[in-house]
């Protein structure tokens, strides 16, 4: 399957893109994302991130479907 | 959903506005504002000239939404109203506008601190503090 996913703040700017689609199997979850973009971007590894799914905080569990909209978001600055 | 973001700072002929059209609202007897300003805060000897939010905005206004109603909940509010910049906010211009309303008084001084705490907490918004030599730093709220 294949899913976007969005990038923000801190770590947009660490690895130089806002977005972009992976493909992935189709019982993919929150932990096994986390290896492949660490994977792909040793950068994350020292960054502080949460991961959103579906515009909610996931857990490392969550198991990703095709329609997931996954976004990797830096510690937040609000207010 | 309503849409929280103003771009660039709220200026306070918006919030004057704002106060102004309460006033056809006659069950209120109290309101509190809360605003957040930047700060020209000193980090490592640079001095910071302005802010640069974003946000996930689709996510971050559904976080407003939510915790908005949690806020009706909680409180006897007769209307709440949430504002937060994106884009570049100098210092000494608002951020962020939380307007609370109440029958009473006592209710809006706690209804304004739940929000203001789950805003800074739970809303996906990120603040680039940028110096007087375009350098910049990231934000995190505490």
């Amino acid at each position: 399957m294949t899913i976007n996913i969005l990038y923000f703040g801190l770590v947009a700017e660490a690895i130089q893109r806002t977005q972009e689609k992976l493909e992935l199997n189709n019982t993919t979850s929150v932990k096994e994302i986390k290896k492949l973009l660490i994977d792909k971007y040793t950068v994350l590894e020292k960054l502080s991130y949460q991961i959103a799914v579906d515009q909610k905080l996931a857990n490392d569990n969550q198991i990703l479907t095709p329609t997931s909209e996954i976004a990797i978001l830096p510690p937040f600055a609000g207010g | 959903m309503k849409n929280v973001f103003r771009q660039g700072p709220i200026t306070s002929e918006f919030i004057g506005n704002s106060i102004y059209k309460h006033q056809s609202k006659t069950s209120i007897g109290a309101h509190n504002i809360f605003l957040g300003q930047v700060r020209a805060d000193q980090i490592e000897d640079k001095q910071v000239m302005a802010i640069e939010y974003s946000a996930y905005e689709e996510m971050a206004n559904k976080k407003f939404h939510e915790i908005r109603e949690a806020a009706f909940e909680k409180f006897e509010l007769t209307c709440s109203h949430i504002y937060h910049s994106i884009g570049k906010v100098g210092v000494g211009e608002i951020c962020l506008f939380i307007f609370v309303s109440a029958p009473h008084r006592k209710v809006v001084f706690e209804a304004i601190e739940y929000l203001v705490e789950r805003i800074k907490k739970e809303a996906p918004i990120f603040g680039k503090e940028i110096f007087e030599d375009e350098t910049h730093v990231w934000k995190v709220n505490n």
